[in-house]
């Protein structure tokens, strides 16, 4: 089954804005340019709408408090014990939360799903993409793509209320250690089972997920709002060799040199918000200017339901606002996430061969006016 | 010998006219006329129905007893950790509970008995014939051995109450996932000591046992699969609330499912989706369906009404009687034993006046292995 | 609009079954075996069976939020205080409930609506006809359809945590003595201020609202009848489990008795006698003024003709059974001269069934409240 997409400009993200047409084969572009030649089985008129790939949200907790059901479905934070490496956000995701649909009509076609920020090691993410049916296994992109991990008040308020460790930074930082340095040992014991020839009978699942992070095979995804956090996460990457990814990073701008020299990058947001906590105070929507400004690799996030996924492009539409490149903003929320997220492959532009994650708008995207008239999935859609 | 002549007998997905014999607790021989010898004990039982014993897959009973006030005879969920393997609904059960003299009464001759829904792991279960008065003695040998497990929302309100692990659904399943691993690492290791919680997992990894796992919504039975497959283990769906919401993914997970409580008010969004119809839709989907009481969710006494009410879909009536005979006898594995009237099989049958569908009928008696061990007049005595 | 249903088998209640045709004009029966008219709309029932619509005297429908969550949406007991009689289950009643529709799609087109029983005292029910068509306020047949109070192990359970006002059956008795004694106080005072707990309490002493009276067992039927006594109000007993212990003061006093739900677990001590063959013993004494209920949810109210079935298979009259959950809630709500069987002049609720609605694998075919088709099976179908 064949599909062309007519009369729309393409914004692929890697080229500028054409008027142009895309074929779609099996769910992924066949063709893509100003006139396409294959034949198809039918042509969907796109209305002279502007098409988009679905936007990503690289940092979301959509699905794991589903809208309007209260605690009950609320499973976002597994607050009992400060390292939980072992839990999936997977496990407790709702494929039929009704925010997946709303994010669609908002252009956000894939969400990164991520543990809450209640624990120094908080657990595995997955990558889900929009589609109709009401199962996880069919939005699944990717299975535990980052082990989660936070620092500053989060942690410490949690543990802090029940006199556990971490009740201070240097608490935090020194749980993140303790499960790093076990995994380097379970690492050793395992292979001196392996040199010795013996069967290894000790298998930990908490530490078999530290062992992908040192073997670099995930990533850690950690919470830091205030420089100094980022600092000491950078810290900790550099002691224990491992990749890392800072989320929100709310005070960027003044770590800024430290973070570039890192290589570390960066998911920014969600600055649409108010400031409840201390370690907010300096939140702006400067800091995606100064990001793209360094040339960090970079990603908008919602932080769902912090802040609606779906109008994460208005989030970008500030950002430009203060200063921020339009273009730079439409990669933030597409193949910069994707690069970040290791999708870049099939999802964050229109390109031959990639996913036909796509959506049609009726207007620019950082227009609060527009919305999607057409998606991939569900087709033609109506608010 | 006990000869039953002159009844109905529901036999082979119908009613006949049968005689019938009774040797040993056991059915012997069936002919449309058996003559009795000079020793045999006749029971003439002209115009009554003989149906095969009714077998919940799923209840409470002797755990939760009824009749103890606010359940003080509870020893249904040991909440002191979310794992229990080593605990077993036997040594829980009170054989003198009125759930389980309601079940005989009413015409259900065995029960499956398990720990609830508190913990991730609860316990092993125990099917039993529903007469007795030393459970020991009621213990259906054939049966497969049971390890009833939980998901979803049930386990974090139990330990979200007492802020413990798992209090949310990302570590329901790690919890499982944990214990599961520690079992093939208890099975790995030739030094072992022996240790009861974790035989009865290698019982499950072993495929010895079968995982009798609570579950309401469809992202649960999903994680349930998953974790299946991680692990290898057999299992049945219990309650399976929402898997008829998706009947193309219920077809692929291959397990015998059992509904139910579904005579019962959606008091939860996690019963959103409770409705007799899952019990047609999954049917015609072509699995293993059996329908549970819970009780004392749902007491034995009204055991009836769900066959009642499960024909207001119009299915076919051997279809119905089915969800509570044989597709539960399939699902324990004692098909071989109960279940269903032949030559051989425990002589667990229930005596009606009338067509088990027609609510003025009742039952005139309950036998189990032969033995004439209630009815409803028996309950109207007590 | 006029339009007349034929070729049923009319199932009056009160009256013997035949099969004929019905005149319905602006909501009202207006005729039984009308003449046939030419030009007039004519629905043809295929010789199924009609009966009237079924009215549920106690159940919580709106005020138990269905299938969501148990605190948010949870409106049947405000148990901060012990007596609160000026409480109104009307306005704790969400309007788009789904337990509405479900009562709707099995028959149930009558619903009154109480408070829980969780306080001696709770408040106000109210009588709902169950038409989705009307807007919500037009749907209320009575704005105070009896006063709530409750007997026995709910009020001593939730108090003894709550308002720690009450640890015995003696306290439950003493505030609700108390309280009357407060309104009769209150009455003879002059220059009082309008106070609503009083004047509510004052229309039970004055016979102008009904007391219905959560109990189960026969000792705190004995009690609410002494309490009654000493003030000399109406009672009406609601669940009544133990009542077939005692039929006698029943049948004596002549008192309403409401059982039910009859299908539930033994899970409360006050409970251990509950019986099948409650109805039946009481119509073999003579009880008449006998209806059955479900307090929705404790059982889903789709059990209401079946509990009416079960008391049949346990000795009850058809005939009562069927009256039990029609005619006589009816009268007990004070409403039989609207509702609750198929007569000329009342409402045209009715109800087509595929068999008998005694027998409990009948399925409802088409739902009229009002002369409107409110529930068609077929296109929507079955709610259980």
């Amino acid at each position: 089954m064949r599909k062309k997409i007519t009369n729309v400009t393409i914004h692929s993200i890697v080229q500028k804005p054409y008027k142009g047409e895309l074929i779609i084969e099996d769910g992924k572009i066949a063709e893509v340019g100003k006139t396409c030649s294959q034949t198809v089985d039918e042509v969907i008129d796109g209305k002279g709408g502007l098409c988009f790939p679905g936007f990503i949200d690289a940092h979301s907790h959509i699905g794991l408090n589903a809208e309007g059901y209260g605690f009950e479905y609320d499973d976002v934070n597994e607050m009992t014990n400060p390292v939980t490496p072992e839990v999936r956000t997977e496990d407790a995701f709702v494929p039929t939360d009704a925010a997946l649909k709303e994010s669609a009509l908002g252009g956000v076609l894939v969400h990164c799903v991520l543990t809450g920020s209640a624990n120094p090691v908080g657990g595995l993410a997955f990558i889900v993409r929009h589609t109709p049916s009401n199962l996880t296994g069919d939005k699944v992109v990717q299975r535990d793509v980052g082990l989660k991990m936070a620092t500053g008040e989060n942690p410490k308020r949690v543990y802090g209320a029940k006199n556990q460790m971490p009740v201070t930074r240097m608490g935090t930082a020194a749980v993140i250690r303790k499960y790093l340095q076990d995994g380097k040992n379970y690492i050793e014991k395992k292979a001196k089972a392996e040199k010795e020839k013996k069967p290894f009978f000790e298998t930990d699942l908490k530490l078999e997920i530290a062992e992908k992070v040192l073997k670099k095979i995930i990533p850690v995804r950690i919470h830091c709002h205030r420089s100094e956090d980022m600092l000491t996460a950078i810290r900790i990457k550099e002691e224990f060799g491992i990749r890392m990814v800072i989320e929100h990073a709310t005070e960027y701008l003044k770590v800024r040199e430290e973070i570039k020299k890192s290589g570390v990058p960066v998911i920014l947001g969600p600055f649409m918000s108010c400031r409840p906590k201390v370690e907010l105070k300096d939140m702006t929507y400067k800091t995606y200017k100064g990001a793209l400004e360094d040339g960090v690799l970079m990603a908008c996030m919602s932080d769902h339901p912090v802040f609606p996924s779906q109008v994460l492009r208005l989030q970008a539409g500030m950002a430009v606002a203060y200063g921020a490149d339009e273009e730079g903003m439409f990669r933030a929320l597409t193949i910069m996430p994707a690069q970040i997220l290791g999708i870049d492959q099939d999802f964050g532009s229109i390109e031959k061969g990639k996913q036909a994650s796509l959506c049609i708008w009726d207007g620019h995207p950082f227009d609060a006016r527009s919305r999607v008239i057409w998606n991939d999935q569900d087709s033609w859609t109506t608010l | 010998m006990l000869i039953v002549k002159g009844a109905q007998i529901w036999k082979d997905r119908g009613l006949k006219r049968l005689d019938f014999s009774v040797e040993g607790g056991k059915l012997s021989g069936f002919s449309p006329s058996l003559l009795p010898g000079p020793h045999d004990e006749v029971l003439n039982l002209s115009g009554h129905y003989v149906y095969p014993g009714l077998i919940d897959p799923h209840t409470h009973v002797g755990l939760l007893e009824e009749e103890t006030g606010n359940f003080a005879g509870d020893d249904v969920n040991e909440t002191t950790s979310p794992a229990t393997p080593g605990v077993r609904a036997i040594d829980g059960i009170n054989p003198m509970d009125a759930g389980i003299r309601n079940a005989r009464n009413y015409g259900v001759t065995t029960v499956c008995v398990m720990p609830g829904s508190a913990n991730v792991i609860g316990g092993e279960g125990v099917v039993i014939k529903t007469a007795g008065k030393s459970v020991d003695g009621m213990v259906v040998s054939s049966a497969r051995k049971i390890v009833k497990m939980a998901f979803g929302r049930n386990i974090t309100w139990t330990w979200s109450k007492k802020e413990k692990y798992p209090s949310t659904r990302l570590a329901v399943g790690a919890v499982l996932r944990e214990k599961l691993n520690a079992a093939k690492n208890y099975m790995a290791n030739p030094e072992r000591v022996c240790t009861y919680e974790m035989e009865v997992l290698a019982n499950l990894l072993k495929k010895e046992a079968i995982a009798r796992i609570h579950v309401a919504n469809l992202e649960d039975i999903e994680t349930i699969a998953r974790i299946a497959r991680e692990f290898d283990f057999d299992y049945v769906l219990d309650h399976a609330t929402a898997l008829h919401t998706n009947v193309e993914f219920a077809k692929t997970l291959k397990v015998p499912v059992i509904l139910g409580p579904l005579n019962v008010a959606g008091k939860s969004f996690q019963s959103y989706d409770v409705t007799f119809a899952s019990v047609k839709i999954l049917l015609e989907a072509g699995l293993l369906v059996s329908v549970m009481s819970d009780a004392p969710v749902i007491p034995l006494n009204l055991v009836r009404l769900q066959l009642f009410l499960i024909d207001r879909y119009r299915l076919d009536r051997s279809d119905i009687l089915d969800l509570f005979t044989e597709n539960p006898a399939k699902t324990l594995g004692i098909e071989k034993q109960t279940g269903s009237l032949g030559i051989g099989k425990d002589a667990d049958f229930i005596v009606l006046d009338g067509d088990i569908f027609d609510y003025r009928s009742r039952i005139r008696s309950t036998y189990i292995n032969g033995n004439a061990v209630g009815g409803e007049d028996y309950e109207m005595d007590s | 609009m006029k339009w007349i249903l034929k070729n049923a088998i009319l199932h009056p209640v009160t009256a013997e079954a035949f099969r004929g045709s019905l005149l319905i004009d602006k909501g009202k029966i207006a005729q039984i075996n009308p003449p046939e008219r030419k030009g007039t709309q004519t629905f043809d029932a295929n010789g199924h069976h009609l009966f009237p619509g079924i009215v549920e005297e106690h159940c919580h429908i709106g005020t138990h939020g269905e299938k969501t969550n148990q605190t948010a949406d949870q409106d049947t007991n405000e148990w901060s205080e012990p007596i609160t009689p000026e409480m109104q289950a009307l306005d704790g009643i969400k309007i788009f409930d789904f337990g509405f529709r479900m009562a709707l799609a099995n028959g149930i087109t009558t619903l009154n609506i109480f408070p829980g029983s969780g306080s001696p005292i709770t408040g106000v029910g109210v009588a709902l006809k169950n038409d989705p068509s009307l807007r919500f306020e037009e749907r209320i047949l009575i704005k105070e359809s009896g006063l709530k109070m409750a007997f026995g192990e709910n009020p001593k359970s939730v108090h003894s945590k709550t308002s720690k006002t009450i640890q015995t059956r003696m306290a439950t008795a003493a505030l609700i003595r108390k309280a009357f004694q407060d309104a009769l106080n209150y009455e003879k005072k002059k220059d009082k201020e309008y106070n609503r707990r009083m004047e509510i309490l004052l229309k039970v002493l004055k016979g102008e609202l009904t007391a219905h009276v959560h109990v189960h067992r026969a000792d705190d039927i004995q009690t609410i009848i002494r309490i009654a006594d000493e003030f000399g109000f109406k009672i009406h007993l609601e669940h009544a489990t133990e009542a077939h212990l005692i039929p006698k003061i029943i049948v004596e006093r002549q008192i309403p008795v409401a059982v039910g739900p009859m299908f539930t677990a033994k899970y409360k001590i006050e409970v251990n006698n509950r019986s099948l063959q409650t109805p039946a013993i009481l119509e073999r004494a003579g009880v008449k003024d006998l209806s059955l209920i479900t307090d929705h949810p404790v059982i889903p109210i789709w059990n209401l003709p079946i509990e009416a079935s079960m008391a049949v298979h346990y000795g009850l009259s058809e005939d009562l059974a069927l009256r039990a959950i029609t005619i006589n809630p009816a009268k007990n709500l004070g409403l039989d001269h609207r509702i609750g069987s198929l007569e000329v002049g009342k409402d045209a609720d009715m109800i087509l069934l595929d068999r008998e609605l005694l027998d409990p694998t009948h399925r409802v075919l088409y739902v009229w409240t009002n002369g409107n088709l409110s529930y068609d099976t077929e296109k929507e179908g079955m709610v259980l």
